[in-house]
């Protein structure tokens, strides 16, 4: 319902900008706002600490508040809130945002600036549009960015930001504040309801719906590849009920991992980076006549390259609610843009009523069987592995006996992230985060004390690397004064494992060893010292036990592993790529 | 019993303080499929008429002798083996008439039984006990290559026929492969029913292969050692042979290994569909739980509201009472001012010249017609309450659990049918629901039931939704369709047509249905086209509504002001 801003009466207290502000945020649904505060951002953080409905993260350094920030809107799907003070305080968010940006999370981003009459004069700390321009640097990496001018624009633009956030494919967005706004009075409230500001994107062709069933009810080999952008969309059961229905079998993309779960039946697993066999040589085969791509940009790390043997023997069709990834690699026969639970719904809904008392022509049933049990993975002998250290793929089949079957799995990037996708199976409960459309290291290790600031009834787990770990690992001191229970395992090789290994298939093969550590890291030591709980693993069938401990804790807790360092990571087509980037 | 079982004393420390009491009302807990070979032998060996009359004896069909699953009660089986053993002379001869065509009761199965070990089969036989009896354990207690002690408990009396029944059909296991019968040795057997046995059978050495193996190996000696063979065209043509030989039994070998492997793989997708199966039997037995839960509901508050109501007319006839004393009194109270309204219009006639004169005459009028509006205020109140108050208690239901809950549901109502489900949810669902659960499940019971009831082929989907304020549930079905004309007339008691309905369907579900959405403040709304399939979509109030939603009369008409307020007939889209 929209409100005209009404005259407050005289003797009534007028809301200020910071109050009106906080109330949008409420109103979408945001709880938690990380960040450090500073000077020229302080009536903002001052706000939140003072407010009933919000609570008030302050993090180790600003690029960890961007990317908790991220954590928490994953893991809730819901909008995030992070904050810096001007200048470095703004531009350190910048990596964790531009992860949110690339994986399409909804986030609002909230920076400081000088007072708008000290604009130009080179107050401290100042990033005016003339000078370093805040806006224009995060203007590639957000949906939206802007600087107030007015304390009477502020609701106008904070609505903005909001639409631009939430609807469509989600994204982060940036308000730049002037400190002189916040405590700013307004004539009157400018409110309006989130259902009036915000359209909402379920609309969808009918046409193309009806296109695409014709095309899927008579395919005899159907296949979906499933990406991320299933997630934000709710849409993980209408997949499942369309996957069924046909029957078709089902890829994931390395960062869509889990969007279906790979205990079922039809699941192949992770097409691409690090992925599945059967993934691979159904969705490349000869046999795959219609390809329904779900939120997959059909990017290098699925694609194997792009190669050309994506494209199916009878028709591709894409689903994506971004009209521009629309046929961006592959040309497509059926184009379908919109939100992916409106229109997988649709489908289903529409191929129940079109087979009728048909059986579906899917000749899947009768294939061979796919790969299931240790067979699946790479190198599955040793995932059976007894030998000591541990080897990195026993270790991951040892977790999975005791990784509750409604936990968050997070992923950082590296190594062990290759492990991870090829190694862990997500069953239908779980959740597997990986932040692949930038990749930046570190996210994974401080993205899940934001998911479990808001997801706080399901296990929390983190599967990173050292370097990792290195990188961002102070944010663990966040989780313990917060008490927030996030399991973070470790795997410690003393280097930067994917290069290492990487090296010597790139260029002139030569191993980089400036990756590999000087001294030895202890893990455990560094978790003891920062007031987690921490064991050290480095057999095969010990961690089961560890994890069952670090659960019953209900505490941040470090389980560092030690693996074989001399096992490569399935590396696979990456390294051939950076090997043609390097040549061409 | 046969030679081959030797009966050990009773064992009967575990019998004491058990009540025989415990049948209560004849639940079915096994599987009539177990007694197919002894139907069989009763139909060839005496008729098919003593067939009928031994089954009609027992309180079943001979139709349910047919080999599928059908499910009885035990007193059923127990009367079943009783009639039976009294058409033989003896009990060998009832144990030869349990085992008769024993290997046809396997079907297609029997063929890939040489991929199989008697071992292998008597494990599975433990394992899926509960493909034939659901108030049974059965307890592995030692196992070796060619023997198998078992522990075998009833959870109810069983009679020594049934323990006869069973032990012949366990010893008979080997004839399957051509091998003698087991050796059953019976350790104890109480009157319970309880009873320790082992199984002894004999283990069929495969003595081909090596045989095979050590003649040709004899052959390879003789032409390499000893030169028996000509030099020449004929050792090349005899070695590629041999070589050939070689080859072939390597590669029987390696078939008799997949096929091995496609046996075992058949017994766990054998397993997963009897689990399937008494999950389904599950669900059938919790629908009818709900149904006499609901019934015991209904008649206790039937009860109440009879008592309430004997009440209320009692009330009535005193608040009758009251009204004609008050109605009495009113009507004198009425008389004065009427009175004194007369009066000062005579006085206004007769002496309204004066000013103050007219003023009083007019306070007076004014006061008595004042005081008359009050009387006929107090004439006209009226208390409007309805005695039909239904009660019901909203508690919080969980959607996710409910959808996950209905799955379930749908697939075993749809058990044994050409028909998919697909039931999930989408994100405009409710995290959670305040309802009175019996409610819910009725009207949700009756949707799917009646889905599953009126499809024949196709599917059933159903979609957890909602929009602002309710939780909607969307049933769609590829059945017979509902004809446009007959669709208000589905809602109304016994107002669809009878041919139409499904077999023991009395034609009351969706009116109740209606009744209770309207108690809750639920909402329904109906599409439909013959031969494509009917779409019902509830919804359901997120939390209860304030005011109970009752209908202002009773009968017919009580049924279509429910209709109008509470049904939206769609019409379906071209």
């Amino acid at each position: 319902m929209i409100q005209p801003a009404p005259r407050v009466p005289p003797g009534v207290p007028r809301p200020r900008v910071v109050d009106v502000f906080l109330r949008y945020l409420v109103a979408e649904e945001a709880r938690v706002v990380f960040g450090i505060p500073g000077g020229l951002l302080h009536p903002f953080f001052e706000a939140v600490e003072a407010s009933q409905d919000l609570r008030l993260i302050v993090t180790k350094h600003e690029q960890g508040a961007a990317f908790m920030a991220d954590g928490y809107a994953r893991a809730t799907g819901r909008i995030s809130v992070c904050g810096g003070t001007s200048g470095p305080g703004a531009t350190n968010l910048l990596t964790g945002v531009a992860c949110a940006f690339a994986d399409g999370v909804p986030m609002v981003v909230v920076t400081g600036q000088a007072a708008s009459h000290a604009l130009g004069k080179g107050a401290a700390q100042e990033t005016n549009r003339e000078d370093m321009d805040i806006v224009a640097m995060f203007r590639p990496v957000t949906k939206y960015s802007t600087m107030v001018t007015s304390a009477a624009s502020v609701p106008h633009h904070l609505r903005r930001a909001l639409r631009q956030a939430l609807t469509g494919r989600p994204g982060p967005v940036h308000l730049n504040m002037p400190v002189d706004l916040w405590e700013m009075e307004l004539d009157g409230e400018d409110w309006f309801d989130p259902d009036t500001y915000r359209p909402r994107t379920t609309t969808f062709d009918r046409l193309a719906v009806k296109q695409a069933v014709e095309f899927l009810m008579h395919a005899e080999h159907p296949v979906i590849l499933a990406g991320a952008g299933l997630r934000f969309s709710g849409a993980t059961g209408p997949l499942l009920s369309l996957a069924e229905m046909l029957p078709a079998r089902v890829a994931t993309t390395p960062r869509g991992k889990g969007v279906f779960p790979e205990d079922h039946p039809l699941s192949m697993g992770v097409l691409g980076f690090a992925g599945h066999d059967d993934a691979r040589e159904v969705v490349l085969g000869p046999e795959t006549d219609v390809l329904l791509t779900v939120g997959a940009s059909l990017n290098e790390t699925t694609t194997f390259n792009w190669s050309p043997q994506i494209r199916p023997s009878k028709a591709l069709l894409q689903l994506d609610i971004d009209a521009d990834r629309i046929g961006r690699n592959y040309p497509v026969d059926v184009a379908l843009v919109g939100d992916a639970q409106a229109i997988l719904v649709e489908l289903a809904y529409h191929m129940h009523r079109s087979l009728g008392g048909r059986e579906p022509r899917s000749r899947w049933s009768v294939a061979e069987p796919l790969s299931r049990g240790h067979e699946r993975h790479d190198r599955p002998e040793l995932r059976t592995s007894d030998r000591a250290p541990v080897t990195p793929q026993r270790w991951r089949a040892d977790l999975q006996e005791v990784l509750p079957d409604n936990a968050i799995v997070f992923s950082d990037i590296g190594g062990h992230m290759l492990f991870n996708i090829n190694h862990l199976i997500i069953g239908g409960r779980q959740s597997f985060l990986l932040n692949l459309g930038f990749g930046s290291m570190g996210h994974g290790t401080v993205a899940p004390v934001g998911a479990a600031l808001g997801s706080t009834k399901r296990p929390i787990f983190a599967i990173i690397g050292d370097a990792c770990f290195t990188m961002n690992g102070l944010e663990l001191l966040t989780a313990v004064e917060y008490d927030t229970p996030v399991i973070w395992v470790v795997e410690n090789n003393n280097m930067h494992g994917i290069t290492w290994h990487g090296s010597q298939l790139v260029g002139s093969r030569r191993p980089l060893d400036s990756v590999r550590y000087r001294r030895p890291l202890d893990v455990a030591g560094m978790a003891r010292a920062m007031g987690l709980a921490a064991w050290t693993v480095d057999r095969p069938g010990q961690i089961q036990s560890v994890i069952r401990e670090a659960l019953s804790l209900a505490g941040p807790s470090v389980v560092e592993v030690r693996p074989d360092v001399t096992i490569p990571p399935p590396i696979g087509e990456r390294a051939q790529s950076i090997a043609g980037f390097i040549r061409r | 019993m046969s030679a081959e079982c030797t009966v050990i004393p009773l064992r009967s420390d575990e019998s004491e303080g058990v009540s025989v009491d415990r049948f209560g009302p004849p639940d079915p807990h096994i599987n009539l499929r177990i007694v197919w070979g002894l139907g069989r032998w009763v139909a060839e060996q005496r008729g098919a008429e003593v067939l009928a009359r031994v089954a009609a004896a027992a309180d079943i069909s001979p139709d349910q002798l047919d080999g599928r699953n059908h499910w009885v009660s035990y007193d059923r089986l127990e009367a079943f083996l009783a009639e039976c053993r009294a058409l033989m002379a003896s009990d060998d001869e009832f144990e030869d008439a349990c085992i008769y065509r024993m290997s046809e009761a396997y079907g297609p199965f029997r063929f890939a039984l040489w991929a199989v070990t008697p071992r292998l089969m008597y494990k599975q036989a433990v394992r899926t006990m509960h493909m034939v009896s659901s108030i049974c354990t059965v307890e592995l207690v030692a196992e070796g290559a060619n023997f198998m002690r078992v522990k075998y408990v009833p959870d109810r009396p069983e009679s020594y026929l049934m323990s006869l029944s069973r032990f012949a059909q366990t010893s008979a296991i080997p004839t399957l492969w051509g091998l003698p019968k087991a050796q059953l040795t019976v350790h104890s057997r109480d009157d319970w029913g309880r009873s320790e046995y082992e199984v002894k059978w004999r283990v069929k050495l495969n003595w081909l292969p090596p045989l095979a193996g050590a003649t040709l190996g004899a052959i390879v000696t003789a032409v390499v050692y000893f030169g028996l063979l000509p030099s020449g065209p004929v050792a090349w043509a005899l070695l590629p042979v041999l070589g050939a030989a070689v080859g072939h039994i390597m590669d029987l070998h390696r078939t008799n290994r997949l096929n091995r492997n496609y046996g075992e793989s058949q017994n766990e997708a054998l397993q997963e569909l009897a689990s399937a199966a008494v999950e389904a039997q599950r669900e059938i037995l919790e629908l009818g739980r709900r149904q006499v839960q609901w019934t015991h509901l209904v008649e206790e508050q039937l009860a109440e509201r009879t008592a309430g109501l004997t009440d209320m007319i009692e009330s009535l006839g005193r608040q009758q009472e009251d009204r004609q004393d008050r109605l009495r009194g009113m009507s004198h109270d009425l008389r004065s001012p009427l009175q004194i309204i007369t009066s000062a219009v005579d006085m206004l006639h007769a002496r309204g010249d004066s000013e103050q004169e007219r003023a009083e005459c007019i306070g007076e009028l004014e006061g008595a017609v004042t005081s008359m509006r009050v009387h006929l205020d107090q004439l006209m109140g009226v208390v409007v309450a309805d005695a039909r108050m239904v009660r019901h208690t909203p508690q919080k239901v969980d959607v996710a659990a409910l959808t996950t809950a209905l799955r379930q549901r749908l697939k075993a109502f749809v058990f044994d049918q050409a028909v998919r489900t697909s039931v999930f949810s989408t994100r405009e669902a409710p995290d959670h629901i305040m309802v009175d659960r019996l409610v819910l499940d009725r009207v949700l019971d009756n949707l799917l039931t009646n889905a599953a009831k009126y499809t024949e082929r196709g599917s059933i989907l159903v979609e957890v939704g909602g929009t602002p304020g309710y939780l909607t549930i969307k049933v769609s079905d590829t059945g017979r369709g509902i004809e446009r004309e007959k669709m208000e007339a589905i809602f109304v008691p016994e107002g669809s047509d009878v041919k139409g309905r499904a077999p023991r369907s009395f034609g009351l579900g969706l009116s109740i249905v209606l009744r209770l959405m309207g108690e809750i403040g639920g909402r329904l709304e109906v599409m439909s086209r013959v031969g494509r399939g009917t779409t019902f979509w509830a919804h359901f109030p997120v939390k209860p509504t304030e005011a109970p939603v009752v209908a202002s009369r009773s009968g017919e008409g009580a049924y279509a002001e429910l209709l109008e307020r509470v049904v939206t007939i769609r019409r379906p889209t071209p």
